[in-house]
């Protein structure tokens, strides 16, 4: 009974593991996005790429992402 | 009750190990490898380097070429950086513009005859640097921009808002009346954000038009330089347009979520679009994609496709900008440039 006990236990761990692993590997492959948020201290945005990630409602200033995008896709 | 040997059970839960991470590890792929629904007319061959140079700086993009000379834009608009088309050396030219807080950021160079066009979105503006005899003009717009394409001297087409509707639209102007604007006829006016429509701006010198392509939808446009719409066209992509949720963060509107491209970058030259793509085809090996930026090519007065090309990495890094003069392309890949040849490629030879 003790051993049947340490094996759903190793089991587990196994299984645990497993899972994440194969979430840390999947969440590597999600380019985070570089602007997603405004930055009112303009450090984030530098605005040198045409891709633009916030837009003054009222003044329609576009600012956009950082530079350089190596490898966006 | 039946005694178990603790090596047999290790050996099983070993082996039931390998067997769950190599299912997942299966199962991923799989969804990865999904089936676009096009293919590409790949052109076997890759492209062959023919010449490399390293700048000091990070090569933003290239401003144009002019009696036998390449202009770069690096990381300043106070300098640019100048090469021969072999790309054996490089000088560095300092333009004489008065320093101003809001051309540090957001700029773009442009080349027209001898004059380097400072585009300034943050100022905004566009000055005006004659490279023969340093004369500085600055104009002054009363209204922002997002992108801008210079068309002749003096002459440039903006994306920018209409003043009423507040829609992004495309505007002709020219720096020596720019209070006058020229709005095009064919946009939408329909209240979507600017996100929706994001894209790159150029302007071919052959065929004389302007054209736009989406970063989060298929397809691509061409205007004249009167701003008639000449060709509304499909890409090989089966996307028709990514879901972009907006959110606002006080007087600023900005993406919830990061929209995956559908295209990126590109270039004209020559009544031709090079656009890099960032969809798989079905015929492509899921490491070729991964490994080299994938370049489509459409006629831009018919919006045919006529075929695809990849543009290898360096140093293990993708570009992030290209040009095409003649038979050459050069890729920026931070400092360095590459340039390959193209005459492989038919039509280009």
């Amino acid at each position: 009974m003790k051993k049947t006990r340490l094996s759903l236990a190793a089991l587990a761990l196994v299984l645990a593991i497993a899972g994440t692993t194969t979430a840390n590997a999947t969440k590597s492959q999600e380019e985070a996005f570089p602007c997603s948020v405004v930055d009112p201290g303009g450090t984030f945005c530098l605005n040198q790429t045409d891709i633009e990630c916030c837009e003054d409602d009222f003044t329609h200033e576009v600012v956009t992402e950082k530079v350089p995008i190596i490898d966006p896709l | 009750m039946r005694r178990t040997h603790p090596l047999l059970i290790l050996s099983v839960l070993f082996a039931a190990s390998f067997a769950i991470i190599g299912t997942l590890a299966f199962i991923s792929k799989k969804v990865q490898n999904n089936k676009n629904g096009f293919t590409r007319r790949l052109i076997g061959a890759a492209l062959v380097p023919r010449a490399r140079i390293a700048f000091p700086v990070v090569i933003n993009r290239m401003i144009g070429n002019d009696s036998g000379r390449l202009l770069f834009q690096g990381n300043s608009p106070y300098s640019i950086y100048v090469s021969g088309p072999d790309l054996a050396s490089f000088q560095h030219i300092a333009l004489k513009i008065q320093p101003d807080s809001k051309i540090n950021s957001g700029i773009r160079m442009f080349l027209q005859d001898h004059h380097i066009y400072v585009s300034c979105r943050n100022m905004p503006g566009i000055i005006s640097y004659d490279l023969n005899d340093g004369t500085v003009r600055k104009h002054a717009l009363s209204y922002f921009y997002s992108k801008e394409a210079c068309i002749s001297k003096d002459n440039f087409i903006l994306r920018t808002n209409d003043p009423l509707s507040k829609d992004p639209i495309f505007t002709k102007i020219n720096l020596n009346n720019t209070a006058a604007r020229f709005n095009d006829q064919f946009s939408d006016r329909n209240g979507q954000s600017n996100f929706l429509t994001d894209g790159v701006l150029y302007f071919d010198a052959t065929t004389r038009l302007a054209c736009y392509t989406y970063f989060y939808q298929n397809g691509f446009i061409c205007m004249d330089t009167n701003l008639n719409i000449t060709l509304r066209a499909r890409t090989i992509d089966t996307i028709s347009k990514r879901e972009i949720k907006v959110a606002r963060v006080g007087s600023s509107l900005t993406m919830k979520s990061p929209p995956k491209f559908v295209n990126y970058l590109g270039a004209v030259a020559a009544g031709t679009l090079y656009l890099q793509s960032a969809i798989k085809a079905d015929n492509e090996y899921q490491l070729d994609h991964a490994e080299n930026s994938v370049i489509d090519m459409y006629d831009l007065k018919k919006g045919s496709y006529k075929g695809s090309f990849y543009i290898p990495a360096h140093e293990g890094k993708k570009l992030h900008q290209f040009h095409v003069i003649g038979k050459n392309l050069y890729a920026v890949y931070g400092k360095n440039v590459v340039m390959y040849d193209l005459s492989i490629i038919p039509d280009h030879g």
